[in-house]
């Protein structure tokens, strides 16, 4: 194909590659991800749809995009971190758990059982990357006025904010009545998407196609690829949490 | 000096605390950990600081129990039964502020359930429910006056105290990622610390309670030598963060010590809670009453220090900006209580003081066989 065509799409070929590790056996496939810093252009349209995708409550976010400035005038710039979970291979947050309520799948997710954690926030403390959040409650619309017939106040939005969070394909209570309000929360790669195959919410909606996702063990996946490349580190490497989100600088 | 343990004011002031501690239970039933100023930056605060205060004012029992059993100061043990009823008293209290901290308390029985070994914490509350049954059955001896049993469980109690306050360390030493808290001295420190305050509230409470004058300054002098190891301790917990040098340690070591609570540090730890009762507890060799108000100060000066070391740990962000990456009051790196979680401070210490006033007389048989008249000069 000519070098002035368009190449394909990131997206097109994260799908294909989708597929093929979804017709392996589940327990061979190890999820990873892929941040190019160099594409983020710090938009934070990944935050906000994971926000939507999870309905995460007020204060709760499984990817804040950090910015950072670097240099000195007139020679400055911006970069961006998108901070998912790392989903550690090693990861501190699950050792300390005191009920076993947080583990790692066997895709390497580090999962949380909605129904066990007791809400002490252990595994928080022990996160090297400020990973987790504690869900505390409360409705974005708390103080939204409520006028009936002149604006669409508080009551029509809670309803949507009320709405079962998809999490891990499973029904969880409504917001404000049952789970997972009181319990420790966390980025797990949007299992329940990639459960019918879709891509995490955070990778189809990135902007600048800064964000790739794939299964580590196919050497010929792209985040493989990208894996190799000498740009390629980890945050904290230090730590020895081996984290499965990977960085190019 | 001497006050007497009726005194109607403190028993007012307890109920009060009591009145505290009801909206503050109430509140947790209906917000749980929503009706905290926490957020998921800085997810420990005022319970987890009382928790700690309270943990460590239950070490008394260990501490009467080590020097009659182990080191043989016979002349302490009078205040074994009081020891015994003020750990049981101030164990209550650490449950009440942790367990109403969490933000689903009504699974707590998963720790039985699905328990994890690898877990500090649950090391931590399976050494909770042991101390709280042998600090039981220890008070059931007392009170029977049954000499064998009670050593027995005075044996039985000083290692699984020792395990206990090892493991309430352990649970801070093992987090990595705050420089603060992790390394191992934290343990070593958090044992001292406990003996330390224990000590301390068994000597006041003695005094309070007309029990043996001899015993009180007796434990005095071992209550100054546990102040000399904790500082000592302290400060080499401090300077190896400040040597070592990691960024966020030090970052977070400034806070502690210029931040906007430092002077829970200075004022309180630092100078009522340590200087004074230094100076004061070598004066009070043949002066009970003045060794129980030293002792006194280094309780109320404990709260600085839990607050000390509980809050600036996490004044600093895991990573750079992330504390800017997403605005909301449940992700800062600051932090001041709710007014939900001042009366869960003010309702435990509330609920402390009506246990020790009303102890002596509810429970007569722990707090030996009778006061004994010698007053304070
Ligand atoms: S990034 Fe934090 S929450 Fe995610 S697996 Fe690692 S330690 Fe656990
Ligand atoms: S908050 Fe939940 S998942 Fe986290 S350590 Fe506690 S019980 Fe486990």
């Amino acid at each position: 194909m000519s070098g002035s065509l368009p190449m394909e799409d990131p997206l097109v070929r994260m799908y294909r590659e989708l597929k093929r590790a979804l017709a392996k056996d589940q327990s061979q496939v190890k999820w990873a991800m892929v941040i190019d810093q160099a594409k983020c252009i710090g938009c934070h349209a990944c935050a906000v749809a994971c926000a939507s995708e999870n309905r995460l409550g007020p204060g709760v976010v499984y990817r804040p995009v950090m910015e950072e400035e670097t240099g000195t005038y007139p020679n400055v710039g911006r970069r961006f971190l998108p901070r998912p979970c790392m989903q550690c291979e090693n990861p501190p947050c699950v050792s300390v758990c005191p009920v076993t309520a947080t583990w790692k799948n066997a895709q390497g997710v580090t999962v949380i059982d909605y129904t066990r954690c007791i809400g002490c926030r252990y595994c928080l403390a022990a996160c090297p990357y400020g990973a987790r959040c504690s869900d505390f409650g409360g409705f974005y619309t708390s103080r939204t006025p409520q006028e009936p017939g002149l604006i669409q106040g508080r009551y029509a939005a809670r309803a949507y904010e009320q709405q079962n969070a998809p999490e891990y394909a499973k029904s969880w209570g409504q917001r404000g009545k049952g789970s997972p309000v009181g319990n420790a929360r966390k980025c797990h790669f949007c299992l329940h998407r990639l459960e019918v195959g879709q891509l995490p919410s955070c990778v189809t909606s990135c902007v600048g196609r800064a964000t790739y996702f794939g299964d580590r063990t196919d050497p010929g996946s792209l985040v493989s690829e990208l894996m190799g490349s000498p740009r390629a580190h980890t945050l904290k490497a230090e730590l020895g949490t081996r984290p499965n989100v990977h960085y190019l600088a | 000096m001497n006050t007497s343990v009726s005194k109607p004011s403190l028993l007012y002031l307890s109920l009060i605390g009591l009145a505290a501690l009801a909206y503050a239970v109430v509140d947790a039933f209906i917000h749980r950990a929503g009706g905290t100023n926490l957020g998921s930056y800085v997810p420990w605060g005022m319970g987890v600081v009382m928790y700690l205060l309270f943990v460590g004012f239950s070490a008394g029992g260990l501490l009467i129990s080590a020097l009659t059993q182990v080191f043989g100061f016979k002349d302490l043990k009078p205040l074994g039964g009081l020891a015994t009823y003020a750990a049981l008293v101030a164990e209550v209290c650490a449950g009440i502020a942790i367990a109403s901290d969490l933000g689903r308390f009504e699974r707590m029985f998963n720790f039985v359930f699905s328990p994890s070994l690898t877990s500090p914490m649950f090391w931590m509350f399976l050494f909770f429910t042991s101390v709280l049954i042998v600090s039981f059955l220890k008070a059931w001896a007392f009170a029977k006056m049954d000499d064998a049993v009670v050593s027995f469980w005075s044996w039985v109690s000083i290692p699984v105290g020792l395990c206990f306050y090892f493991t309430n360390g352990f649970f801070f030493s093992v987090l990595t990622g705050h420089g603060l808290w992790s390394g191992p001295v934290i343990p070593v420190m958090f044992v001292t610390a406990a003996l330390l305050c224990g000590g301390a509230l068994v000597c006041a409470l003695a005094w309070w309670s007309k029990a043996d004058r001899i015993a009180v300054t007796r434990l005095s002098r071992v209550v100054f030598w546990l102040m000399v190891l904790f500082a000592s301790l302290e400060g080499l917990w401090l300077w190896i963060g400040w040597q070592g040098g990691r960024a966020e340690t030090v970052a977070a070591l400034k806070n502690l010590a210029s931040g906007p609570g430092a002077w829970t540090f200075w004022g309180l730890h630092v100078v009522l809670g340590l200087a004074v009762p230094l100076l004061l507890l070598p004066q009070a060799k043949d002066n009970p009453g003045l060794a129980a108000w030293a002792c006194l100060l280094i309780l109320i000066g404990f709260a600085g220090a839990r607050w000390a070391f509980v809050v600036p740990a996490q004044s600093v962000a895991m990573l750079p900006g992330l504390e800017k990456a997403w605005q909301h009051p449940r992700l800062m790196l600051t932090y001041l209580p709710s007014l939900a979680e001042w009366s869960l401070a003010a309702g435990v210490s509330g609920l402390a003081l009506f246990g020790f006033v009303m102890g002596p007389k509810v429970f007569p048989s722990l707090y030996g066989s009778g006061p004994q008249t010698h007053q304070a000069s």
